[in-house]
This record gives C-alpha cells, structure tokens and sequence, in this order.
C-alpha cells in the first residue's frame, strides 16, 4: 500500500525536480566550452520562480486552446513521468500502459503545442508549429522502431519488464547497441537540441520550438518550459533505464534506491554531458538537410531489428 | 573460461557494429571532411578489434598488423586526405548521383542484402561473432557503391578505403587474418596507392579547376 503511494511521489518530485537542474548543468558545461564562466547550475530555477511570479499577457484573438495548451503539455509529460522506471524498476502507472503510450503522449503535448502556436495567428508561432510537426513526422517512426527492437528482444512493451530483463545482460547485444544509437539521434531531435534546433535563439531562420512558444507569457510560459526541461530528463532517463539499467533497484528498499539514485545522477550526467559535446562541436543543421540525420537513425533501426531477425 | 570467451566475441561484433555505423556516418554526412573522420573512426575500431582478436586467438603476427594499421590507417591515411583537402582547397560539400536520403537508403538495402547472403554460413557457425561476416561484406559493398555514386576523386578514394578495411575485418575474422607477408604487401599498396591518387587528384584540379570525376570524358576528343 505505501508502495502504491511512495513511488509515484518519489518519480514525480525526481523527475520535476531534477530537471531544471539538468538544464542549467547542459548550459553551464557549454559555457565552459566558449571559455565562459557560466550561470550557476540553479539558474534554470531562478528562471521559472521569476515566470511564475509574472503576469500572463494574452493574445485577445486566442481562444480556450491557447489556455488550455501548457496545462495539457504539463500534465501529459507528468503522466508520461509515472510511465517510465526512474528509481526502481517497478513503473507506478504500470496498468494503464506501455512505451506506445509514452510515445503518444509526447504526441498529444506537441499536438497541443502546435495547434495553440496557430491559434494567436502569429506568423512565427504558424512557421515554427509547421517546423515541429515535419521534424516529428520523421522523428516518431524511428523512435518507435528502435524501442520496438528492445520490445521484441525482450518480448514485452512493458518498460518495467523491459528493464528488468535488460538487467541480465552483461553487455549490449550488436542490435542493441544498433538501436542505442538510433535512439540517441532521435532524442536530440525530439528534445530539440543544436543539430536539429536552437534552444537558446529567438532568431526567425532557426527557431523550431521557441517559434512555437513565443506568444506564451508568465505562469504559462513558465509551465511549459519546465514540460520541455522534463522531456529532455524523461528522453535520457528512457534511454538510461531500458538500455544500461545497471543498478536501478529491483524493489523498494531504502538502501537500494539511495545506490540507485546516485547511479541514476551519474549516468544522467554522463549523457548530459555528451549532449553539451555534440552542441558546442556541430552547428545546427540547415532545416532541408535534418531529413537526413533522421534517415540516418530510421536506418540504424531498421537494421537493429533485421539483424536481430537474421543472426540469432 | 566459455562465458569469458563468449564476452569477448560479443565486444568483436559490438565493434563491429560499431564500424558499420561508422560507415553509415560517412554515407549519411555532407561534408568531407565528417567522411575522412568517419574512416579514421572506422580504422580505429578496427584496429581495436583485431587487437581483441590478436589477444584472444594467441596469434603474434596479428599484433604487428595492429600496430601497422594505427599507425598508416589511423594517422597517415587520414592525414594525408587532410593535407590533400586544404591544398586543393575543396569545398565543403559532398556531391553525389543520387540524393542523400536514397543513397542512404541504398545503402541499408546493400547492408541487408549482406546480411541475407552470409545468412546461410553463418548458421553453421558457432556462436562466436556472428556478425563479423556479414558487416564486412556490407562495409565493402557500401564502399563500392560510394565508389559508383559520388561525383568527387577523394570520396572515391574513400570508397576505396572503406571496400579494404572490409576485406582486411572479413579476412580477420573468420581466418584471423592473411599471412603477415600478404598483410604487409596490401598495406603498402593501400598507402602508395592513396598517395598516386591523391597527387593525381591534385593534377585533376590543376587542369579542370574542379575535382568532379564527370569532367573526365572531356579526354575523349
């Protein structure tokens, strides 16, 4: 019963918490890189405490959509955050579904995003929504097909099930490792990070998600913010957790989380620290050729799951 | 000692894969010098593997072939294209036949049909690195198809480069390699062979101004 009740308590709050800090430690490493001294790692906080305290500006042509969209964006990446082992390897929401509906979840908060960036009537909101839904057309079947691969290796849908059969694995198997990587590509694009898009730019040639979010303002702004801070979070922690899941606690214990939990830190870290890499080596890619980096993983996916057919 | 051993040869076929995905990097990318990377990856996890492979099999010779492969695939080759790019001063972009996203997908088509071809030889097999066969064949097919499709001289001494280092993993592992003599001699010719390509490419710009392959019919008059 108190497990019923600690776990999704203790994602939530790991989850929510946590990432703001991924952010200002991803902004504070590539500071490092341009020679920067770098805003503190809480900056990200200070960020959203500012939004939260300021007033909303509203379009007076946005209809209830526009209202609507961060709540919907919040809530539907907070549910996405019950969904995937974080801690343990038991998923709290584990009855109600599996990594489809992580996927469409994802889904259904862009969904939103993009209808609320058309409903101000702003050129920039309509280009940037436009932008978004080409990039997710070709992102989602290439995530989808490098997470099948894992689901039929281990023959369940079912994150938790996956991590713990994943836990038996001493080392990745070659299709695996295939999947690893196509996955890894279609997380920058998802999360919207440099190859794909600028986080940090309002400029209007390159602007994808911030094009999006630009009439947003105050509490609303800052919700959704903090929704694509746990994305990124939620993105590495699937990652994490169904492809190098050493350590994660298999029950509920109090020592077994703590290791878990610092574990957890590490590895998260470690990929934050690849993701500043790959920003402040590359440029961002032209929009026409971001087709290209998405056909790259489509095809590492595509021969994950055929060579997993032919060879074993 | 069996759950040792089968560790090991599942890190050969990840460094495989590995190499197979560094040979997608150089099909996928636009710029050359992301292709001359790419292969220096590539040799580089070659070099790995037959290291891993030099250890575990006991066979000395093979530790020679390592060292010779870091030092001429590794570092020289690679220098070399560099010193060839800057001098004729290339521009960025890769041109090809066919659009990137079909020859990306040519290729993974090239890659399976590797794959089915080596299917039955690898079914007699033993457990141990099922994937080695059929990822070299794939990295000599892909190799010569980048041979066929790209306009560029150096994307087609990258070809090249790619078609060797999968007949050098091929031979590697299901053989653990050809006689030192043998090795020797082709890594010779590789390096000479670069280098009279890269000088020739060098005359090729001098006379044509472009290093495009498609103005070499102009010599029939």
């Amino acid at each position: 019963m108190i497990q019923l009740i600690i776990l999704p308590i203790l994602q939530i709050v790991v989850i929510a918490g946590l990432s703001p800090l991924i952010k200002g430690f991803i902004n504070n490493i590539e500071a490092r890189f341009q020679c920067r001294k770098g805003s503190s790692l809480f900056q990200p906080y200070y960020n959203l405490a500012k939004l939260f305290r300021k007033d909303a500006v509203i379009s007076e042509t946005a209809s209830w959509i526009f209202i609507a969209t961060p709540y919907v964006t919040f809530v539907s990446i907070l549910i996405i955050a019950l969904l995937v082992p974080v801690l343990s390897s038991t998923v709290p929401a584990n009855f109600t579904g599996d990594v489809i509906l992580v996927i469409y979840l994802f889904a259904l908060g862009r969904f939103f995003l993009a209808l609320s960036s058309l409903d101000t009537g702003s050129a920039f909101g309509g280009m940037g929504g436009s932008r978004e839904m080409t990039i997710s057309s070709m992102a989602e079947p290439a995530m989808m097909l490098s997470v099948f691969n894992v689901a039929i290796i281990n023959g369940s849908t079912n994150l938790s099930n996956i991590t713990q059969a994943m836990l038996s694995y001493k080392l990745l198997s070659p299709s695996l490792f295939l999947s690893l990587a196509a996955l890894a590509i279609v997380i920058i694009a998802e999360a919207g990070r440099i190859p794909v898009d600028n986080p940090f730019t309002h400029l209007e040639l390159t602007m994808i998600h911030e094009g999006m979010i630009l009439e947003f303002s105050g509490r609303y702004l800052a919700l959704i913010e903090w929704a694509s801070c746990m994305k990124l979070l939620i993105l590495l922690t699937i990652l994490v957790n169904t492809f190098l899941p050493w350590g994660i606690a298999s029950g509920l214990t109090f020592p077994g989380l703590i290791v878990s939990f610092f574990l957890y830190i590490v590895k998260i870290g470690f990929f934050a620290f690849l993701i500043a890499i790959v920003e402040s080596s590359f440029a961002k890619v032209r929009l026409f050729r971001i087709p290209n980096l998405l056909g790259t993983s489509f095809v590492l996916a595509v021969l994950a799951i055929i060579t997993h057919y032919i060879v074993s | 000692m069996k759950q040792h051993i089968i560790v090991n040869s599942q890190t050969i076929d990840v460094l495989a894969v590995m190499m197979l995905i560094a040979t997608i990097l150089h099909i996928s990318t636009g710029r050359l010098t992301t292709c001359v990377w790419a292969y220096a990856i590539r040799s580089f996890i070659l070099a790995c593997a037959s290291g891993i492979i030099a250890y575990l099999s006991g066979i000395y010779h093979i530790f020679i072939t390592t060292g010779i492969t870091l030092v001429i695939k590794v570092v020289i080759i690679p220098w070399f294209l560099f010193y060839i790019i800057k001098k004729v001063g290339i521009k960025k972009e890769v041109e090809s036949f066919l659009s990137f996203t079909l020859s990306l997908l040519c290729s993974c088509g090239v890659i399976l049909v590797a794959y089915y071809a080596t299917e039955p030889i690898i079914q007699f097999e033993s457990t141990l690195m099922k994937h080695c066969l059929p990822i070299s064949i794939a990295i000599t097919l892909v190799g010569f198809f980048t041979m066929i499709t790209r306009k560029k001289a150096i994307t087609q001494i990258l070809g090249l480069l790619a078609m060797e280092d999968g007949l050098f993993f091929a031979a590697l592992s299901t053989s653990y390699g050809m006689p030192l003599i043998v090795e020797l001699g082709v890594f010779f010719d590789i390096l000479v062979s670069v280098i009279i390509m890269g000088i020739y490419v060098y005359r090729i710009k001098e006379t044509f101004e472009s290093i495009d392959i498609g103005f070499l019919k102009e010599l029939r008059e």
